[in-house]
């Protein structure tokens, strides 16, 4: 279910090995080593870019939020105190919270040595329905309210649980209930069209 | 519980988990296991539910050819920015103990100390000049003139106007006026 890009918060018990490896890395960076900024930055950027680009409209506003939120964390890693669920979580609530402001202000930072993407041709016609469908899927999502939208992408492609993402919006399971439930609606309404014809090729 | 509230509850479960049933909270797949076994009616909604789970997973996520390009880009920035000044900062752990240490250090009197000692004295100073110069006793018979005109007016109040929101009076009871 979730993106390949996302790694699950606590589904799989194997974050323990990976908080170790950040704290290290952590450590490091507040000594002085740079270069263990480099490395928390290339595990986690993944994570924190795939999670703005679902919640932001365009790919290069979503990239300035991954900057910040690593920015942050080269900011902060001095005095930065991980939780029980590592460094994930703090980037995760960074990163959503960064999305957030972006969404309300209806602003973005003009990046002013930006070169406009040239999009690469689709060599098949599948490729283009594909973009097509992504586009309107995309679109449906960024329709919803904020928090949906928010909780929708926590629970669905990131992988977390109700109560990771209830923590890291900082709302409760029942609220977090009530937006992934009021999300999903939504959009089977939005896409009924797209859901059905996928329905439909299933046989 | 009827097969229709069960139908019902596994819409909703639907609608909040999706119907990747690893993701359900487990007394929730213990509880439809049996009814999506053998309703058709559940089955088709689970398959409903997975093809939307498939057209959600269409939500592009982070264009992996560009993470490099933007890792070196996060790095160059942090670097151009250069580390925050931390020479007087101490890691979290390590600043509790330099704290109590500190205060532990800090001599009893400071500056401060002195500067409040200094403006206790000039004050008495000053009060025992007013005192001895006879400046108050032409001050203080305006305000005992003062002190009567207030209190003929609180005289000559009514009862009814001290009590006048009648709803209130409770506020009022077992309180002296």
């Amino acid at each position: 279910m979730a993106g390949n890009t996302s790694e699950p918060g606590q589904h799989n018990g194997a974050s323990r090995p990976d908080d170790a490896i950040d704290a290290g890395l952590i450590a490091r960076l507040s000594d002085g080593d740079s270069t263990a900024f480099r490395d928390l930055v290339t595990r986690h950027i993944a994570m924190v870019s795939g999670l703005a680009r679902r919640m932001l409209k365009d790919e290069a506003e979503a990239e300035d939020v991954a900057q910040e939120a690593m920015l942050r964390l080269w900011r902060s890693a001095d005095g930065l105190e991980l939780g029980p669920g590592g460094l994930k979580p703090w980037l995760r609530r960074v990163t959503s919270n960064l999305c957030i402001d972006r969404m309300r202000s209806g602003q973005r930072t003009v990046v002013t040595d930006e070169v406009p993407e040239v999009e690469e041709p689709a060599t098949q016609v599948t490729d283009l329905e594909d973009q097509e469908l992504s586009g309107r899927v995309l679109e449906a999502m960024q329709a919803l309210p904020e928090r949906q939208r928010l909780a929708l992408t926590l629970f669905h492609h990131e992988g977390l649980s109700q109560v990771e993402v209830g923590q890291t919006m900082g709302i409760s399971d029942e609220a977090v209930e009530s937006l992934l439930a009021r999300a999903r609606r939504a959009l089977k309404a939005s896409l009924a069209g797209e859901w059905k014809a996928l329905l439909q090729s299933d046989g | 519980m009827t097969q229709a509230k069960d139908i019902a509850d596994l819409v909703h479960r639907l609608d909040l988990s999706g119907a990747d049933r690893t993701r359900w909270p487990a007394q929730e797949r213990l509880r439809f296991a049996s009814l999506i076994a053998n309703s058709e009616e559940a089955q088709r909604l689970v398959e409903e539910a997975a093809a939307f789970d498939r057209l959600l997973d269409q939500v592009p996520g982070a264009d992996d050819g560009k993470l490099g390009g933007l890792v070196d880009q996060i790095v160059a920035a942090a670097e151009a920015e250069g580390r925050p000044d931390t020479s007087n900062v101490l890691p979290m752990r390590a600043r509790s103990g330099a704290l109590a240490k500190r205060a532990a250090a800090r001599p009893v009197i400071n500056r401060n100390t002195w500067s409040a000692a200094a403006l206790l004295a000039a004050s008495l100073l000053v009060g025992a000049f007013v005192g001895t110069s006879g400046l108050l006793g032409s001050a203080v018979p305006n305000l005992q003139d003062e002190f009567a005109v207030a209190e003929a007016d609180v005289d000559g109040l009514d009862a009814a106007e001290l009590l006048w929101d009648g709803d209130r009076t409770d506020l009022f009871s077992g309180e002296t006026l």
